[in-house]
C-alpha cells in the first residue's frame, strides 16, 4: 500500500491558482464591475453637466444643444442608477422572503 | 452606455449645423463687402464618405469650411449671392429642427425602457 | 464669447448697416450745401465695410474643442469721401459763385443715393432673418429631451 508523500501536492497554491482563473473570468462582468461603471457614468455626466451650467451663468456658450444632451444624458445615467438600486433591493427582499 | 455611435453622430450633426447657420449668416451679413468671398460648410459628403468607407473603424468627420468656387464674382470682388444664402439659412433652420426631434425621440425610447413605461 | 454669440453676427449687421444709411441720409440732405464751414462744398461721402475679424484669444484661434471658427461678421472700418468732381451750376448772383459765375455744388446724385439706402435697407431686412433664424434655432435645442 503506498502512501503518497505530501511533498509532492502544493494544495495552497493549486487552489489560488484556480481562484485566479475564476476571478479573470468574470473579471468582464462581475455585477460590482457593472455597479461601478455606471456610479462613474453617472459622476462623468453630471460633472459636464455641472461645467454647462457654469458656462451658461458665465455667458460662455454658443451651441446650446451640447449642453441640452448634457444634461439630458445626466438625467439617463442617474435613472438608471435609480433602477439597477430598485431591482437590487427588490430581488433582495424577494430572498429576505423566503423563510428558512 | 447609450448607443453611442447613433448619438455621436448626431451630436455631431448638430455641431456642424450650428456651425453652418454662423458661416450662412457671415455671408449674407457681409452681402456688400469689397472683397468677401462667400463661404458654406462641408459635412454631410464627408459623413457618407465615412459610412461607406471600408475600415472597421469609422471616425465621424470633421465639418469643414470652404470657400465656394461655383459662384459669380461682382465688380466688387464680392461673390455672394443673397438668394441662395437666404435659401440655405431656411434650409439649415428646417434641418436642425429635425436632427432636435430625432435626438429627442432617442432620448425618449431610453428614458422609455428605463421606466419600464410607467413614468 | 457672449451667450448665443451666434446673435452678434447678425447684430454686426444690423448696426453697419444702419450706419451706412445714416451716411446716405447725410448725403441726401447735403446735396445743395454748397458752403460748408471751411468754404468748400460738401463732399458725397461712402461707408467702407469690410469683414470684422474680432480679437482672438489663442484658444479662440485653436478652436474650442476643436470647433471651427466662422466669421465674426461685418463693420463699418472708414467713411471715405468721394473724390469725384463738384457740378458746376451757372448762378452769377450767388455769393458764392467763382470769377466765371459758377457755384459748385456736391457730387451728389440723387438717383444713386436713393439706390444706395434702398440696398442697405434691403440689406438690414436680411440681417434681421439672420437673427430669427437664430432664435428659432436655439428655440430648438431647448427642446431637447422635452
Amino acid at each position: 500500500m503506498f502512501i503518497t508523500p505530501l511533498s509532492g501536492i502544493n494544495p495552497v497554491a493549486e487552489i489560488t491558482s484556480q481562484l485566479e482563473a475564476v476571478k479573470t473570468e468574470k473579471q468582464e462582468n462581475s455585477f460590482s464591475d457593472i455597479l461601478s461603471d455606471l456610479i462613474s457614468n453617472v459622476n462623468e455626466t453630471d460633472m459636464a453637466s455641472k461645467e454647462d451650467i457654469l458656462k451658461i451663468a458665465t455667458g460662455d456658450s454658443d451651441d446650446l444643444h451640447t449642453i441640452a444632451i448634457n444634461s439630458e444624458k445626466a438625467e439617463l445615467a442617474l435613472l438608471t442608477l435609480i433602477q439597477v438600486r430598485n431591482k437590487v433591493l427588490d430581488s433582495y427582499n424577494e430572498i429576505m422572503k423566503v423563510t428558512l | 452606455m447609450f448607443d453611442l455611435d447613433l448619438s455621436n453622430v448626431m451630436e455631431k450633426s448638430l455641431d456642424a449645423l450650428w456651425l453652418r447657420q454662423k458661416v450662412i449668416s457671415n455671408n449674407i451679413v457681409n452681402a456688400d463687402t469689397p472683397g468677401y468671398k462667400s463661404k458654406s460648410v462641408e459635412f454631410e459628403e464627408l459623413l457618407t464618405k465615412a459610412l461607406n468607407s471600408n475600415s472597421d473603424k469609422k471616425v465621424i468627420p470633421q465639418a469643414k469650411i470652404v470657400t465656394n468656387e461655383d459662384v459669380a464674382v461682382r465688380e466688387d470682388g464680392n461673390s455672394v449671392d443673397i438668394d441662395r444664402e437666404s435659401l440655405e439659412l431656411y434650409r439649415v433652420q428646417i434641418q436642425y429642427e429635425y436632427m432636435v426631434k430625432k435626438i429627442t425621440d432617442e432620448l425618449s425610447n431610453i428614458r422609455l425602457v428605463l421606466t419600464e413605461g410607467r413614468g | 464669447m457672449s451667450f448665443l454669440s451666434s446673435l452678434n453676427i447678425g447684430g454686426s449687421g444690423l448696426t453697419a448697416q444702419r450706419f451706412r444709411m445714416d451716411i446716405i441720409s447725410q448725403n441726401i440732405a447735403n446735396s445743395d450745401t454748397a458752403e460748408t464751414e471751411n468754404g468748400e462744398p460738401y463732399i458725397r461721402k461712402t461707408a467702407v465695410m469690410q469683414e470684422r475679424k474680432g480679437t482672438k484669444s489663442f484658444s479662440d484661434v485653436l478652436g474650442i474643442k476643436g470647433k471651427l471658427r466662422s466669421g465674426e461678421g461685418v463693420e463699418v472700418t472708414a467713411v471715405e469721401e468721394d473724390e469725384s468732381a463738384f457740378k458746376l451750376v451757372y448762378e452769377p448772383e450767388n455769393p458764392a459763385a467763382d470769377e466765371s459765375g459758377y457755384v459748385r455744388y456736391p457730387n451728389i446724385d440723387m438717383v444713386k443715393e436713393m439706390m444706395d439706402m434702398m440696398s442697405a435697407t434691403r440689406a438690414y431686412q436680411a440681417d434681421i432673418t439672420v437673427i430669427n433664424a437664430v432664435k428659432t434655432m436655439a428655440a430648438s435645442a431647448l427642446k431637447i429631451g422635452k
